[in-house]
């Protein structure tokens, strides 16, 4: 009886600590909206070393681990970014090395580590910003597909220098492409919101097409909303240069070979997947698709202007 | 910033003025005047540590480049010997030469020491300094960060300077040998009774056809006359005089002779980071010829013509010459001046259409270009070209 209790309120306490996980990352998400969702992720695993009770480092990874993979399937959010920023920091947690055996000074040395991580990733819209600034000249048409914070930081500062327009596309299902429209007014750049199905209507007009990512995939291929295929695709076809600008944060050690190859968690949200407990998915809209590396011609990163087959470069560097 | 000697203040503008005269006929001429120019520049001026020196280098690169395009030799060499300095500080530091080249790679986002860094001068440069070995990367918080950090400023002259030059000694002797050591590869290329097209005339592509033919090779060489230099002329000459069997052909014939062609030979003037070139006027239409018919398009590039530049949309005032007009039209003739007359010197080539590389060392593929150029260069260098941009305005 005694060993049925104490798994019992050990199984409560869990609950209770994945309760306040996730209610952490919905608070920034509502309250913050204009931070992005890899930051958000990184950040509520700060929070959770922070709160942490584990006694030993292996305890306290594994009640990481077990936070990501909540991120990961219970929240409705973008789940590329959310698995490559959760990635990238337990990497960066794992290659911490101690002088000390003592746990508590141990996660005091953790948490100021991944502050600086936070801090450094933070910056790094600003430093795409400005690697990528000499690409967007006067009179420049740029074409964009739906909401993306560092698409719009890039345009910002380029205003600063050039004048050029934008289009965006409406972007079916959530129509985020209107929110960009909306913000990209509220800087004075001029823009024209467009359907999604006039993209191969516009490109003949467009000198470039500008694209946020969700992931950055180890081929050099990017994860992003629904529909940026299509883009590529038409702006392949009318020799229009495609660029990515992406945080490095969003590099993913996943390789795709089609769009089929994606796994559930990426298409479609969570709640979605749940609703449809374990049934045929095919009859639901996928929320990302994958652009193979191929059509893209440069991907503007906080670590400089790569080419797609850069990425893998960057990557291997990284996990080897 | 510190003034220079008057003697190297001389020879930087003889160099200016040589570089406006067109004096350097061969590309590895000029690449060699201006390591010439860098040891004395290294050599006399005023500097008491390394960091000195890379400020002071940096405060000149555009000076050089004056009337160059932004992919040019002479910004190249300027970014390779600052990675050079760089290199001798960390290997005097550290000992040993490891892990020098990671400063913008996704490993020193991870660095925490990276974010907190303040070794730049300039506000706005982010790219940190991150030049210690890997070991000690992933170590945290070392009492001594910050010196770790600023490895130039602990490097002196008396220990760099030595050391440097040596370093100089062999990058020179290095592009003296380059276009011969490239040539070296031409039997792996060219084969018997081939039949080979090239565009105007270029020194290093001479050397590789003249090497093939040293080795008893029997292959023809068409070459387009690279009108209105006619530089083909030149070369039809020079490879005639080695016995080649040569035939000239009009620039305007490109399309129409390709069918015949086995594969293409070119030299470039520039080889840009993302694989793309920056070429003869011409070699445009020629790769998209050779594209039609699928005929390999080789091009031979020794090291110093490698730039870690990308051409975003090809800007014809940054990226390219524009000669007198003299060859088109004679100054004398009556409507000289009621007529324009623009003679762009250079195509860009997208990658796309670049078979293979042929570098000093050995072959390869256009995409893999980023990756030499990085080892080549330090990042923190790329953006010379937008202190170049800014000193115009």
């Amino acid at each position: 009886m005694t060993h049925d209790n104490t798994t019992i309120t050990s199984n409560q306490q869990d609950n209770l600590e994945n309760d306040q996980t996730l209610q952490y990352f919905t608070g920034i998400r509502q309250q913050e909206p204009e931070t992005s969702v890899a930051i958000t992720a990184i950040r509520t695993l700060i929070d959770v070393i922070n709160r942490s009770s584990a006694g030993t480092m292996s305890q306290l990874s594994r009640e990481l681990k077990s936070a990501v993979i909540l991120l990961t399937t219970q929240t409705d959010s973008s789940m590329p970014s959310v698995k490559s920023g959760c990635e990238l920091f337990l990497r960066f947690i794992t290659l911490a090395k101690f002088d000390t055996f003592e746990i508590d000074e141990c996660r005091q040395k953790l948490i100021e580590r991944g502050e600086v991580f936070l801090e450094r990733t933070l910056s790094s819209r600003q430093r795409i910003a400005e690697y990528s600034q000499e690409f967007i000249v006067d009179g420049s048409i740029i074409l964009t597909h739906s909401y993306s914070r560092v698409v719009l930081a890039l345009l910002a500062y380029a205003s600063k220098f050039s004048r050029f327009k934008v289009y965006v596309t409406e972007s079916e299902p959530d129509k985020s492409g209107l929110q960009m429209r909306e913000e990209l007014e509220a800087i004075g750049i001029p823009s024209i919101c467009i359907l999604d199905a006039s993209v191969a209507y516009i490109m003949e007009k467009v000198t470039l097409v500008l694209m946020g990512a969700e992931a950055v995939v180890e081929s050099g291929g990017i994860i992003n909303k629904i529909g940026t295929f299509n883009i590529a695709i038409a702006a392949h076809e009318m020799n229009k240069p495609f660029y990515v600008a992406s945080e490095s944060f969003k590099f993913v050690r996943y390789y795709p070979l089609n769009n089929c190859d994606l796994p559930d968690h990426f298409k479609y949200k969570a709640s979605t997947i749940a609703r449809s407990n374990g049934k045929n998915l095919e009859s639901e809209h996928p929320l990302v698709d994958y652009t193979p590396p191929a059509y893209i011609t440069l991907l503007f990163t906080d670590i400089g202007t790569l080419t797609p087959s850069a990425v893998s470069d960057e990557l291997i560097k990284l996990y080897i | 910033m510190a003034r220079l000697p008057t003697d190297v203040e001389t020879e930087i503008d003889r160099f200016c003025n040589d570089i406006k005269r067109n004096t350097y006929t061969r590309s590895a001429d000029l690449a060699l005047a201006t390591i010439f120019m860098f040891k004395k520049l290294i050599g006399e001026s005023k500097w008491s540590n390394a960091s000195e020196l890379i400020t002071l280098i940096r405060s000149q690169a555009h000076r050089l480049n004056q009337g160059q395009p932004v992919d040019s030799i002479t910004f190249n060499i300027t970014r390779r010997i600052l990675k050079l300095i760089r290199d001798v500080s960390v290997r005097i530091i550290h000992g040993k030469n490891e892990g020098s080249d990671i400063s913008l790679t996704l490993q020193a986002v991870l660095n925490d020491r990276a974010a907190t860094s303040t070794f730049n001068d300039d506000d706005n440069e982010n790219i940190e300094e991150n030049l210690q070995p890997k070991t000690q990367q992933i170590r945290t918080n070392l009492p001594d960060s910050s010196a770790i950090n600023n490895v130039e400023g602990e490097v002196s002259v008396q220990r760099l300077k030595p050391e440097l030059m040596d370093d100089l000694n062999w990058y020179s002797s290095d592009i003296e040998l380059s276009v011969k050591n490239l040539s070296q590869q031409a039997l792996a290329h060219i084969h018997a009774n081939e039949l080979i097209l090239t565009l105007g005339y270029s020194y290093t592509v001479e050397q590789f056809f003249k090497y093939a033919a040293s080795k008893n090779r029997k292959f023809h060489v068409f070459i387009l006359e690279h009108a209105p230099f006619f530089t083909g002329h030149k070369m039809a000459v020079n490879l005639s005089a080695l016995n080649i069997p040569v035939t000239v052909v009009t620039d305007s014939a490109v399309f129409a002779i390709m069918a015949r062609v086995n594969k293409i030979l070119i030299g470039t003037r520039s080889l840009l980071a993302n694989g793309g070139l920056t070429a003869k006027s011409g070699t445009y239409n020629l790769a998209l010829a050779a594209k039609h018919y699928n005929v390999p398009l080789l091009v031979c590039a020794p090291t110093y013509k490698f730039s870690p530049t990308y051409l975003p949309s090809f800007d014809p005032v940054m990226c390219n010459t524009f000669p007198s007009p003299e060859n088109i039209l004679s100054y004398e003739s009556i409507y000289q001046s009621s007529l324009d007359i623009v003679v762009p010197m250079h195509d860009y080539v997208p990658p796309e259409l670049v078979t293979l590389i042929i570098g000093s060392g050995m072959g390869n593929a256009p995409s893999y270009v980023y990756r030499i150029v990085s080892e080549l260069y330090s990042a923190e260098d790329n953006d010379l070209e937008r202190l170049q941009k800014e000193s115009l305005k």
